[in-house]
């Protein structure tokens, strides 16, 4: 093992001794996951301004606009109430909102009757994403509605009296559809594009250094370097094991500065079990070589 | 030992045995088989057929027996990016030696070499000379029994190769056995105590120098410098009743023949006859030289 560790020792030396190595190993992941990051920094969060008409001022109403308001949702939605359709329209087309939800008059009153009213999400074709997650916080919504609709309907048929509606509505407002599918937004775990192309760049450029350990064998091979190893008492798999353990000695430290240099630098998320376990690496390589053979 | 690449066959029962304290000369022309027989020697290449013993020890396939062995590549086999003493003291881990005794044995090498005030210095800043005798001193690291030098002084100075020949000479007198292989048959006949003669992958001599120049019998060898059709030349001489062989070098020819001053009219009239001009003329003692001309038909450097 120590003629591995001699061989090892040796090849991480002349590596760093070689500029180009650091360059490639450490210095090009670093910048150029550094400069994608600033280049598609406008990409890191989703917002939009939602239009609100509110002609109804009823209870479900309220409840609707509440839904809209939810901690989760201020990072990506503002609401701004506006005053009627043709004025949404007037400031979706104008670029003021992005898109606009009408709540229509009496449609509190119509949510328990038998024609409800239907809500209306104004959006550009231009732009149609806010249109979309508007689309969708709103189908959630009336989902939920509709299924306290179809209980409160239920006990009826099943000879609840009308005397007790009010104490039905109470309890069926309580219920909560038990099986429904969620859609997460990404804006409420944002993921940086730093995070992406840090690791990106540090693996892209990892094959470059196993590539120029590659070349440096053949190379030390065609200068008569290999065949005098073998002249001395080495097996070739020494020689292999050694170079091998010196790339990812280089690769594990490499891997380990950039992400370090990255996280602290530029913020990128490596996950919280990555960067320990990177750094662990080379511990244990270190410790399962020195064991007793 | 026999060793074929292919259908090509590079060595041909090719034997011979050192004693310590001898330096012994595998002298050829390029591509007579010389390296390929140190390559099997030192464990680099195995043997078609044969064996091969170091001291006592069956060497084919025998890791231990690599520690007896000091091997010289022909071309400088070190790292242009470390300094001497990195590359020594890698080269030295390599050969199993402790940490106390890699320091002594890479000290001891730069002492050797008068390097150790540029001990720290990167190679590629060393002149040729200084890497050739760095290149000799890493194959002693390991206190050889055997040392194996391929044809160390090619591409050398005149002034880097006397000391490497003063420094083989002193090797054996230390009581090292040595393998020398080379192409100059100077420099086997000034530090070789035995020589063997091979080409074309065959042993075809060996011997000490008074040995091998003794089986000339009383032949010369004669040297013309001549300009014109040299192959003429020389199937010219060999039709002159004495002359035993004739071949071509880079500016004349190279004969051997039973009283070579005697014949010297001879030969001249000949060439006169072949219409190519001799510019000089020249009877020396006979040498290894005179040895391979006469064996083989071809002069040492064609």
């Amino acid at each position: 093992m120590r003629t591995v560790l001699a061989i090892a020792r040796k090849d991480l030396r002349q590596r760093i001794r070689d500029r180009s190595a650091i360059v490639v190993g450490l210095i090009a992941p670093v910048l150029i996951a550094g400069l994608m990051s600033l280049a598609f920094s406008g990409l890191n969060s989703f917002h939009f301004t939602l239009g609100l008409v509110e002609l109804d001022h009823g209870p479900i109403a309220a409840e609707l606009v509440k839904a809209l308001e939810v901690p989760q949702l201020r990072q990506v939605i503002t609401l701004r109430p506006v005053r009627s359709v043709a004025v949404a329209r007037s400031e979706e087309s104008h670029g003021e909102i992005a898109a606009a939800l009408v709540i229509p008059a009496e449609f509190s009153g119509a949510a328990t009757g038998e024609h409800p009213e239907a809500l209306t999400t104004i959006t550009s074709n231009q732009a149609t994403v806010p249109g979309e997650v508007t689309q969708s916080i709103v189908s959630s919504f009336a989902a939920q509605l509709n299924a306290d609709r179809l209980s409160f309907a239920t006990a009826l048929a099943a000879g609840a009296p009308r005397s007790k509606t009010s104490e039905l509505i109470g309890l069926v407002s309580g219920l909560r559809i038990p099986l429904r599918a969620l859609e997460r937004p990404v804006g409420a775990h944002e993921l940086k594009v730093i995070s992406y192309y840090s690791p990106g760049m540090a693996i892209f450029f990892l094959l470059f250094t196993i590539g120029y350990t590659a070349r440096s064998f053949f190379v030390e091979r065609s200068q008569g370097l290999i065949e005098r190893m073998r002249a001395a008492p080495v097996r070739p798999v020494e020689i292999l094991l050694g170079k091998a353990m010196s790339v990812f000695v280089y690769g594990v430290v490499s891997l380990v500065t950039i992400a370090v240099i990255t996280s602290a630098a530029f913020g990128a998320d490596w996950g919280a079990r990555c960067l320990p376990s990177l750094s662990a690496w080379p511990l244990s390589s270190r410790s399962s070589v020195s064991r007793p053979s | 030992m026999t060793k074929s690449f292919g259908s090509r066959l590079a060595v041909d029962g090719v034997g011979f045995s050192i004693a310590e304290g001898e330096v012994y000369g595998l002298l050829g022309p390029n591509g007579a088989g010389k390296t390929t027989t140190m390559k099997m020697v030192c464990g680099l290449l195995t043997p078609d057929k044969g064996t091969i013993s170091v001291a006592g020890q069956q060497a084919i396939g025998n890791l231990e027996v690599r520690s007896l062995i000091g091997y010289v590549p022909q071309d400088v086999a070190l790292y242009p990016d470390l300094t001497a003493r990195e590359n020594l003291e890698f080269l030295a881990r390599l050969c199993k030696l402790g940490r106390r005794t890699v320091k002594a044995r890479v000290q001891e090498a730069l002492e050797l070499t008068e390097l150790t005030e540029r001990r720290d210095d990167r190679l590629d800043s060393y002149s040729g000379g200084m890497k050739r005798r760095l290149n000799i001193a890493a194959g002693l690291l390991n206190h050889p029994k055997l040392l194996v030098l391929d044809e160390p002084t090619v591409g050398v100075d005149p002034q880097s190769r006397h000391a490497i020949l003063e420094r083989v000479q002193a090797f054996g007198r230390d009581g090292l056995a040595v393998v020398y292989t080379t192409h100059y048959m100077e420099e086997a006949e000034r530090v070789c105590n035995r020589v063997g003669i091979i080409d074309h992958g065959h042993l075809i001599a060996e011997g000490t120098r008074r040995e091998l120049v003794a089986k000339l019998g009383e032949q010369d060898r004669i040297e013309l410098s001549a300009t014109g059709d040299l192959e003429a030349l020389a199937a010219a001489c060999r039709s002159v009743e004495g002359v035993t062989s004739a071949a071509t070098t880079d500016n004349g020819v190279h004969l051997v023949a039973c009283e070579g001053r005697h014949l010297l009219p001879a030969i001249l009239e000949a060439a006169d006859a072949a219409g190519v001009a001799v510019t000089s003329v020249d009877v020396v003692e006979p040498d290894l030289e005179a040895v391979f001309l006469h064996l083989t038909g071809t002069a040492l450097r064609e």
